[in-house]
């Protein structure tokens, strides 16, 4: 090929070539597609275009942030129609605090005066989820965090190369299929209506089983993740270290607060099979496998006033089946019930209960055991093995599940925790056991014949101990006297 | 500093407003000066190894000009040579011979502790080395003088548009573009500027960087996916790297004409080769011909017999396949070259098909012999080239997603090159080149692809590594 080298040509081809490239960016401007390229995700995009519209019939006056809990599982609407006040939801799926912390610095706080942001929680701090990467390298918020501060995301948005897309994404953006997941306009993700007893039903058909925690264990849909997740070579280029991700976080509230803007910390419903006894979700809880994080929790909503409402298990939602797309995720109907609950709890309409507050909740734990954690217990002596009908027992049918006694400590010390079975029989279950402040340690007896058996050694301060003793598995506590006695020296 | 990176964007705007306003002497000490900046960004010390290499190869030449001796002039060559091959060796090879030091040893019952050596390696070694070594033989043979001025023949080393990944100009060509005055930027020359740069970007942006992922995915599941998610991957890496390469390769070009400079032209329609031996003609052109007329003819080329002929033609592509990167893989990737071209010369001494359909039959044959070999250049190991080729005759191995968009892309790469043929054969092309709306609403299109298609990240050029 050969150009024409004259100045007329030259400039006659200027004119079209900029003419064509500007009809096309103009096309794509009007047709108000999502700028994926810039946010880092479709998602975002979306929501950034739905929130764009939605203001402009007025301002917001919540926002709700948080991960797909938040995204597909809480109904804004709902909440606005309860309480009078305007609600977005910002709740992007697969994303972590340290991504909502950041959009809620470069999106909610620069120009925007909300009443409130509900914060939608995982159980974790960081996520190594590839979404969540791909949304922490998008260039509107690693322009947020350069030079050009906030600006960055305000002038980059009018770039024409962040519409750009694979050609196959085109293809999707302009012929979207038929069953594609939308954004509502106040920002929920609407899902399929696909129940979880329905995935169950799908996924048995589809010879896959019991895969979604019907059984009680881990959700399949968890385990799928963090096996599409958690390579090596994600752990290997995380990046972000968790102290300066939890600063960054606490000095977003701080912001918030300083700008007058109140916080909630939320826990979204999950499906009361996630709680079963013998799940690893209760064991991870009940053994303080989330002890740090529960405890930043607690001490950042003391520190800056916020309440930590634990809706993990909540009854009204978690017993109902049809609310759940899977274990742990809300369907529509569940983002409705949510989103008038929520709005009740915050328009003062229906006060919170005291078994909410807090994480885990006390509400979690007798979601676990089937019956709150009880008030009083009898007290017994230590030093010579007491029968364990002397304790106060649960269980259905007669069948001890759960005891639950004080011991009188007379002196700080060690002390040792023994089970004893007068027929000396095997014993196969696991226990969770508590003896003392500590939390619950998991007990699993050698499952040979015996008559003592040792539940570990404590350390105990002197005064009125907490004992507790739960099955594990469902099976019943056969031991007959339990004995708690200073530790022998070696 | 990647050329489709934002910063390099400005270092270019800036670089290109200054320099036409600057005088021949000026334009070169500023070319010299943003060039050493360029390759300083990524890492200042890798400065020092270039500066040195140039300077050691710039006084041997020197002196070889003066030299009256021909055993002087030898002398002086072979420490040239050797000093560029110690910097070339040590940097890029240290690593890999002494592992195989290693395991030499340990056949012979000696266990042997290798020594861990931290070696950076200097961005695009390989191709300024090569092109140092052209200078010092060219000079040698007294087929070009010495060049006197230091600054010059540092910046035909250092030249930023084509310092890290070619072409590898030879000093004939491109010693007398820096020498002479340049003539002033016209129309002609900056359209021709900006249309490389559209096609290479478009190359490289809106095909290699998204066929990338679909062909690591398919790397990466070697040992469990089988059959056409396998093909479609090999096909994939296969555009991915000629349009990643003559993506830089038409980047570096229209730079060049930009500031008044024509590099060579790198690649010819390469999977459009009727035989392995015209893939080579059409393949990284600066390359082959450099090991044509400095490893190949002075091996002997094909003066001293057939037998000689293959060993040196093996050799050579041995040679080539290791120059490409310290692993046995890409040394195994050259030998396939090589037993290919053999073979060709062997059997059928070079005759290109005359039919159509033999022309096309032997387009596919060449095309699937080029994705074998590139099954060993793109894989870790042997045992994950070997599980990738038997994986793609044994679909029952496991299934995977089959990226149909593949052929879509390895078209539009192909129909990109078919309207930049030159050669006469591409009608479209001449209907377009003859119309300047056409032309115009070519290169428009190619930037509206640049701009609107593609990958959201950037991905680094494949051939930086080597």
């Amino acid at each position: 090929m050969s150009f024409r080298s004259s100045t007329s040509s030259f400039r006659r081809s200027l004119a079209l070539g900029c003419a064509l490239f500007a009809a096309v960016w103009a096309a794509l401007e009007l047709a108000r597609f999502p700028r994926t390229a810039f946010w880092g995700g479709r998602k975002l995009a979306q929501k950034v275009v739905a929130l764009e519209a939605f203001e402009r019939t007025g301002p917001v006056d919540v926002f709700v942030v948080g991960p797909s809990f938040v995204d597909q599982g809480f109904d804004a609407a709902r909440f606005t129609a309860v309480t009078g006040k305007r609600c977005f939801n910002l709740g992007v799926s697969g994303t972590d605090m340290y991504f909502q912390s950041l959009l809620v610095r470069e999106l909610v706080l620069p120009g925007r005066t909300p009443e409130a942001v509900l914060w939608g929680l995982r159980d974790e701090v960081l996520s190594r989820s590839n979404i969540n990467r791909q949304y922490l390298a998008a260039p509107a918020l690693a322009w947020a965090r350069g030079p050009l501060g906030r600006f960055g995301p305000v002038l980059g948005q009018y770039l024409p190369h962040y519409h750009r897309r694979r050609i196959t994404d085109w293809w999707g953006e302009l012929f979207p299929a038929a069953d594609e997941e939308v954004v509502d306009a106040q920002g929920r993700t609407v899902l399929a209506t696909a129940t979880r007893q329905e995935r169950q039903a799908e996924r048995e058909d589809a010879g896959d089983a019991g895969a979604d925690g019907a059984s009680g264990n881990e959700p399949a849909d968890d385990r799928r993740e963090e096996e599409a997740t958690g390579g090596g070579f994600l752990a290997e280029d995380y990046a972000i270290e968790l102290a300066p991700a939890e600063e960054h976080v606490e000095a977003t509230l701080r912001s918030l607060r300083d700008a007058g803007i109140r916080g909630w910390f939320l826990l979204t419903p999950y499906y009361r099979a996630v709680f079963a006894r013998h799940s690893k979700y209760a064991q991870a809880l009940l053994l303080g496998g989330q002890a740090d994080y529960s405890a930043w929790l607690e001490r950042l909503g003391r520190e800056l006033e916020l309440p930590v409402l634990d809706l993990h298990y909540c009854q009204e939602i978690s017993d109902h089946e049809p609310y759940f797309f899977d274990s742990r995720h809300l369907n529509g109907a569940g983002s409705e019930a949510l989103g008038e609950l929520l709005g009740k709890l915050y328009s003062g309409a229906r006060p919170t209960p005291e078994a909410w507050l807090g994480t885990p909740s006390r509400a979690q734990r007798a979601a676990i055991f089937g019956h709150a954690p009880p008030a009083t217990a009898p007290t017994l002596p230590t030093g010579v093995p007491q029968p364990l009908a002397a304790a106060l027992g649960f269980g259905p049918g007669g069948k001890l599940l759960d005891a639950y006694a004080r011991f009188a400590i007379e002196r700080a010390g060690t002390y040792e925790l023994v089970l004893i079975d007068r027929e000396s029989r095997a014993h196969s279950g696991a226990y969770f056991v508590r003896l003392g402040p500590e939390p619950y340690r998991q007990v699993v007896p050698p499952g040979v014949p015996e008559s003592r058996s040792s539940f570990g050694a404590f350390e105990l301060e002197a005064g009125e101990q907490i004992f507790e003793l739960h099955s594990r598995t469902g099976a019943p506590i056969d031991w007959d006297e339990v004995l708690v006695a200073p530790a022998s020296r070696p | 500093m990647l050329f489709h990176s934002l910063e390099f964007l400005v270092f270019f705007a800036l670089v290109f407003v200054l320099y036409q306003r600057l005088p021949h002497r000026g334009q070169n000490w500023m070319l010299l000066v943003a060039s050493l900046f360029f390759y300083g960004y990524w890492n200042s010390k890798i400065l020092l190894v270039l500066m040195a290499a140039a300077s050691i190869d710039y006084v041997c030449a020197l002196a070889m000009d003066r030299a009256q001796s021909e055993r002087t002039r030898r002398t002086l060559l072979t420490v040239s040579l050797v000093s560029s091959l110690a910097v070339l060796c040590f940097f890029k090879y240290a690593n890999f011979f002494l592992d195989n030091f290693v395991d030499v040893l340990r056949l012979f019952g000696v266990e042997a502790v290798r020594p861990a050596l931290h070696i950076l390696l200097p961005v695009g070694i390989s191709f300024h080395t090569f092109q140092a070594m052209s200078y010092a033989v060219d000079v040698y043979r007294r087929e070009l003088p010495a060049v006197r001025h230091y600054p010059d023949y540092l910046l035909y080393i250092s030249f930023f548009p084509q310092l890290v990944a070619g072409p590898i100009e030879r000093a004939a060509r491109l010693l007398p573009q820096v020498q002479r005055p340049r003539p002033p930027l016209n129309l002609g020359r900056c359209v021709e500027g900006v249309k490389l740069l559209a096609v290479g970007y478009t190359q490289k942006v809106a095909f290699a960087d998204v066929l990338a992922p679909i062909a690591d995915d398919a790397f990466a599941h070697a040992h469990t996916r089988g059959g056409w998610p396998l093909l479609f991957g090999l096909y994939a890496f296969a555009f991915q790297i000629y349009c990643d390469f003559s993506g830089y390769s038409n980047i570096a070009r229209g730079l060049a004409r930009l500031l008044g400079f024509e590099l060579m032209r790198n690649f010819a329609q390469p999977y459009l080769a009727t035989n392995i031996t015209d893939f080579w003609r059409r393949w990284h052109i600066s390359l082959s011909t450099w090991l044509r007329d400095y490893l190949y003819i002075p091996l002997g080329g094909n003066r001293k017999g057939r037998a000689r002929t293959y060993v040196n033609l093996m050799l050579t592509m041995l040679l080539g396949g290791l120059w490409h990167g310290a692993s046995w893989t890409f040394v195994v990737w050259g030998g396939l070259h090589g037993v290919c071209l053999a073979v060709h010369k062997a059997w059928l001494d070079r005759r290109a098909p005359t039919t159509r359909a033999g022309g096309l039959l032997g387009a596919l044959v060449t095309f699937h012999l080029v994705c074998l070999a590139w099954i060993f250049f793109r894989a870790e190991s042997f045992a994950d080239a070997r599980a990738f080729l038997t994986g793609i005759f044994a679909p029952a191995r496991g299934a995977g997603p089959i990226p149909w968009e593949v052929p879509l892309y390895m078209a539009a790469a192909l129909g990109l090159d078919f309207l930049l043929e030159r050669r006469g054969r591409g009608r479209l092309s001449h209907l377009v080149s003859r119309h300047w709306a056409l032309e115009t609403a070519f290169v428009a299109f190619l930037i509206v692809l640049v701009v609107f298609v593609g990958e959201n990240h950037v991905v680094p050029f494949i051939y930086f590594q080597f």
